[in-house]
């Protein structure tokens, strides 16, 4: 299983796939910003929903989470124990 | 080869049967011009058989019974290819105009315009059956390359064959049967619409346009406001103003999604656009708020919108007397991301721009699979709104006043009025 500092950074460069490295991982690794405010639009969410579920079996609410640490929270929480 | 067809291609030939003989809205034009670099017209007509061979989807004509068509797919095609020194805008429309032959037309008509030996320009028409909007843009992109390039890298998207495999899964059936279930919980949630009351005018569907660097503008603003797309911002203004026709409180919008955001979709030269629905909660403190709450509700319409339709007619329409989703939303503008600010514009320069906004009619039609139909195009600075409405539930002066008060209300907003 991935620790907390690696499933961030996986999660930082998923959303930079999901928005075509219009927004990058650094930027996104950087701070506590919403990612609506980096610039993620509706499309990439969905893009970044889809690799993740993908990627980490677990389903994501896009209501759920604004801001990469979120993401990374309720990941967590859906993992399978 | 024969297949069945895809969801997409399913809800396609749907609003075909439905508006026949007068479908040819449907048919997806596109204009580029030739390269820098001139090429004449026979290396124009290797890069199409080039584009041809590439793409199943262009060597597809449909075969079988008029209500349960299937996919045939040929190891080679000829398209109708014109040669011509007509503008080129004239030339698309012409080519436009009728619709296609399912059975016995290939679903892609080609002009290359020309100056002397050169092309200078090239018109592509397809058939709604083989493309939605993005894999036109696809087939553009592909044949702007063959116009340089004798070869491309080989297509590893899925081919409309295999989707209808797939969607034929048990995974298919389980993504379409959990996108019917959340349709469904929608349609719970609804508020009765009442049926249409006027006597319907003959031709019985009117569209109107209205241009509009006023709402473009305006509902930038709003976005950048509230980290919305402008999408959103018009949706929610659509959704409330249908709202106020219909008196409901609960109301569910049609709205077209992509369904390119899955990795593996995203270079499918089909149709795999279909509907989303989106309900919302029309009673909000402001318009801000709804503009939030249409956000959401958006974003998870956009994720159950990969269905198979016919599954979905039927279950939806044993919803109850009245309940039913009113209308689709369908923005179609070439440029999906909103440019990021220049200054927002000052009130007064919103107001003088909306004195010069212009509504015209666009299109009559005496039958059509939908009674309201909003289409959102145009520039980044001048938006182009068509509605197209069933006259027995709005009449012709009704058509006129909701895109004008589309517009006030999105400028209001931008105004910080509401």
């Amino acid at each position: 299983m991935l620790t907390d500092g690696e499933l961030r950074e996986r999660l930082a460069g998923l959303v930079a796939e999901a928005t075509d490295g219009e927004v990058e991982a650094a930027e996104v690794l950087a701070g506590t910003a919403r990612l609506a405010d980096l610039g993620v639009t509706s499309l990439g969410f969905l893009r970044l929903i889809d690799a993740v579920e993908t990627e980490f079996g677990v389903e994501v609410d896009p209501g759920a989470f604004e801001t990469l640490d979120d993401l990374v929270r309720d990941v967590r929480a859906r993992e399978p124990r | 080869m024969e297949a069945p067809l895809t969801w997409g291609q399913q809800d396609i030939w749907r609003a075909v049967v439905a508006a026949a003989p007068q479908e040819r809205y449907l048919n997806i034009a596109r204009v580029f011009p030739g390269p820098r670099r001139p090429v004449t017209v026979e290396r124009a007509r290797r890069a199409l058989d080039a584009l041809v061979a590439r793409h199943e989807s262009l060597r597809t004509r449909l075969t079988g019974p008029r209500d349960a068509p299937r996919q045939l797919v040929w190891p080679a095609a000829r398209p109708h290819v014109e040669v011509t020194s007509e503008p080129a805008g004239l030339v698309r429309d012409r080519l436009a105009a009728e619709p296609f032959r399912y059975a016995d037309e290939w679903p892609l008509r080609v002009a290359f315009v020309v100056d002397g030996e050169h092309v200078t320009d090239v018109v592509l028409v397809l058939c709604h059956l083989a493309a939605d909007g993005h894999a036109a843009d696809l087939v553009v992109r592909d044949f702007r390359l063959l116009l340089i390039r004798d070869s491309l890298p080989p297509v590893t998207a899925a081919t409309p064959r295999e989707l209808a495999g797939w969607q034929r899964s048990e995974e298919g059936t389980r993504v379409s049967e959990r996108a019917v279930a959340f349709w469904l919980e929608e349609h719970a949630r609804m508020d009765p619409v009442p049926d249409a009351a006027l006597v319907p005018g003959a031709p019985r569907f009117l569209e109107a346009t209205m241009s509009s660097a006023a709402l473009a503008a305006a509902a930038r603003a709003v976005a950048a406001r509230h980290r919305v797309s402008s999408s959103t911002v018009l949706l929610a203004a659509a959704m409330r103003l249908a709202g106020g026709l219909t008196g409901q409180r609960h109301c569910g919008m049609r709205v077209i999604v992509g369904n390119r955001f899955a990795a593996d979709r995203r270079d499918v030269v089909s149709t795999i656009s279909q509907e989303g629905l989106v309900l919302l909660d029309l009673d909000a403190p402001s318009f801000g708020d709804l503009v939030r709450r249409g956000w959401s509700a958006a974003m998870r319409a956009y994720r159950q919108a990969w269905f198979d339709p016919y599954a979905m007619e039927e279950a939806v329409s044993a919803a109850g007397p009245g309940i039913r989703s009113f209308g689709c939303f369908n923005d179609q503008r070439l440029v999906q991301r909103d440019e990021p600010g220049t200054a927002p514009p000052d009130e007064r320069t919103l107001r003088a721009a909306a004195e010069r906004t212009e509504v015209a009619w666009t299109d009559a039609m005496d039958r059509n699979i939908c009674d309201f139909r909003l289409h959102l195009g145009g520039e980044p600075g001048r938006m182009e709104v068509s509605l197209y409405a069933d006259t027995a539930l709005l009449g012709p002066a009704g058509i006129e006043r909701y895109l004008r008060e589309l517009e006030t209300l999105v400028v209001d907003a931008a105004c910080g009025e509401l």
